[in-house]
């Protein structure tokens, strides 16, 4: 397989949409074309002109296609709060594609919560996977709606103001126990999410699930051993030895 | 018009990444040429595999960063397969070291003199010396001359001696490595510092305290400069919170001959690219040589 090569990006913050409460896209003009990227990359991105935040924050790529690029996010900081409130147009630099990716099996199940689904959308909509389960907490928080229901998605919402009342993960849970065959799960959402998927991979047995995790970062590729987090095997980086991991590489057997 | 000479080294520029900044190098190939900076200097490297401490490791701060990575490495064993990667470029390869006792320190400039690779050393004494109680090295000049006698008995190579800030003496310190036999000191490491989140009362970091970088230790980092310069004659090169050619410029004017980049590789991982074209520039449009600049401060 070949790896995409990472590289530095001088981009233009063109377009921007709110597309819930605290939650915005926005369309980034790059000076080159993006090179080849897989599901679960991220980019490191640094507001240029700014002097605080001093360092970037990751993002995962929604969609990457010729010179623009698309992120997804929640306003939760700093950094977000910027890029939400800034005046259009401005420029940022960034560096990518990043970090590993998702499997690429034959009849795989995928599970998202929240933001969990940004990275994973494009996949969806390609119809990678056999089927879909996503969460939201409320109706405010679906977006991309109609694109998931044509891929038969299910979809939930914590509240019932949308699709079933209830987490995903329990929907999920119901499913999975009557499945006769091994399956792969790629999952991506909050660490309680992924703590529940890997309460029920030990329970059910037949299953594999890999998660994407979040931790601060400051340089995105192994440098800087800052991203490190404890696991039973000892420290991984989750920019370059993840985000995506096996749930029991993080969590135990 | 950019070449200095440090120690028996010469550099193409005055421009270096800090240790533990840049990796081994490798990873920034996709970034820019190596062969183009004046030395890679490596992640700091011990005699044993070190594990580095308990995260969170990193902390942002308004005008820094605070890190705790408790100078994770794999070992000089391993290490050594990455020097080998590292012979297809011309440029000098620094390698940062420490360790936890004399014998810990020598045994590794044993090792790395035998590596063609590597064109000099840098030796970090930032560290808790465990047998003494866990007194950092780098804070008795006695304890300082005789550690870098000691290891130049086991390298003809040059020896760069990396100060720590922590401490009232600085000065002497680096007079007692100048002494000793160091080529060149690097001025300076990170500051010892805390925080503390109020909701939960507990530390930021996991390893409670770490060291402090970036743009907010420059005035005390140019100082520490400034007043070492005038007490030794060995080259000294600045590290700490260079961020844009100005930075550079300064500490060049209070009389350092090379830097090194650090925290802001992480803003920019083409920044020692940019900041060499920046100098050049500079002393093209002011009609200068980069020796009319070094030490030019007029009091
Ligand atoms: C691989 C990856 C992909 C991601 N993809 C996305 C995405 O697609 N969309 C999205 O919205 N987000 C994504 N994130 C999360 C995103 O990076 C963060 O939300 C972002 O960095 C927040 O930046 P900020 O400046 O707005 O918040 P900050 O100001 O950094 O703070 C956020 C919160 O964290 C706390 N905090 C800050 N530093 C630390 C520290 N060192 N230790 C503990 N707590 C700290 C703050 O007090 C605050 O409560 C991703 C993260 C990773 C690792
Ligand atoms: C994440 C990180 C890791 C570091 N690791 C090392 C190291 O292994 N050895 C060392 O001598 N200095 C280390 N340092 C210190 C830097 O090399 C540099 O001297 C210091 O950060 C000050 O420069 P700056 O403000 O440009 O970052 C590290 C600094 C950071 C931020
Ligand atoms: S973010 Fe620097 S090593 Fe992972």
């Amino acid at each position: 397989m070949i790896e995409s090569r990472k590289s530095l990006f001088e981009g233009i913050i063109i377009g921007r949409k709110k597309l819930s409460d605290n939650i915005y896209h926005v369309e980034i003009e790059l000076n080159k074309e993006f090179s080849s990227y897989k599901y679960g990359n991220f980019v490191m991105l640094h507001l240029k002109e700014e002097s605080r935040p001093l360092l970037p924050r990751p993002f995962s790529i929604f969609k990457a296609k010729e010179r623009v690029l698309e992120l997804i996010f929640k306003v939760v900081g700093l950094a977000t709060n910027l890029l939400a409130t800034r005046p259009l147009p401005y420029s940022v630099k960034l560096w990518g594609p990043l970090g590993n990716s998702f499997p690429d099996k034959k009849d795989m199940f995928c599970i998202a919560g929240g933001l969990g689904l940004v990275p994973l959308y494009e996949s969806i909509i390609k119809g990678r996977y056999k089927k879909v389960f996503v969460g939201f907490k409320n109706k405010d928080e679906v977006y991309f709606l109609r694109s998931l229901l044509d891929k038969g998605a299910l979809i939930s919402t914590d509240d019932g103001s949308y699709g079933e009342k209830g987490f995903i993960t329990e929907f999920f849970y119901q499913c999975i126990i009557n499945e006769k065959d091994k399956v792969t799960v790629v999952a991506c959402g909050p660490r309680g999410f992924l703590k529940r998927l890997w309460e029920i991979e030990r329970e059910v047995k037949n299953i594999e699930i890999y998660g994407s995790f979040e931790t601060h970062m400051a340089c995105g590729f192994g440098v800087c051993l800052g991203c490190a987090i404890e696991t039973p095997k000892g420290m991984v980086k989750v920019c370059s030895d993840g985000p995506v991991f096996k749930l029991k590489d993080i969590f135990g057997e | 018009m950019l070449e200095i000479k440090i120690g028996n080294l010469f550099l193409k520029n005055p421009f270096m990444p800090a240790s533990g900044t840049f990796g081994s190098g490798l990873e920034y190939e996709d970034f820019g040429d190596l062969s183009e900076l004046g030395a890679v200097v490596t992640k700091g490297v011990s005699l044993k595999p070190k594990v580095g401490n308990k995260p969170p490791r990193i902390y942002e701060l308004p005008s820094g960063m605070l890190n705790s990575i408790g100078l994770e490495n794999v070992g000089i064993d391993k290490f050594t397969d990455i020097l080998n990667q590292l012979k297809a470029y011309k440029t000098n390869i620094v390698v940062n070291f420490f360790g936890n006792s004399f014998e810990e320190y020598i045994e590794v400039s044993k090792i790395l003199d035998e590596h063609n690779v590597v064109s000099c050393l840098e030796m970090n004494i930032s560290c808790p010396n465990i047998k003494e109680g866990g007194i950092c090295f780098g804070t008795d000049p006695h304890v300082i001359y005789s550690l870098v006698r000691n290891v130049k008995k086991v390298t003809k190579k040059d020896l760069w001696v990396k100060l720590t800030p922590n401490t009232g003496n600085i000065v002497s310190i680096a007079k007692a490595a100048e002494n000793a036999g160091a080529s060149a000191i690097v001025i300076a490491n990170t500051y010892t510092g805390m925080k503390v989140d109020i909701e939960t009362q507990k530390p930021a970091l996991g390893n409670i305290f770490g060291g402090y970088s970036g743009p907010a230790i420059k005035p005390i980092t140019l100082y520490h400069v400034f007043c070492c310069v005038r007490e030794v004659n060995i080259p000294i090169i600045a590290s700490g919170g260079i961020f844009n050619i100005e930075d550079v410029l300064e500490y060049l004017i209070v009389g350092a001959k090379a830097v090194q980049v650090g925290t802001a590789n992480f803003t920019n991982p083409c920044i020692l690219w940019d900041l060499i074209k920046d100098l050049k520039d500079y002393l093209i449009k002011k009609n200068l040589n980069i020796y009319d600049l070094i030490g030019s401060i007029k009091l």
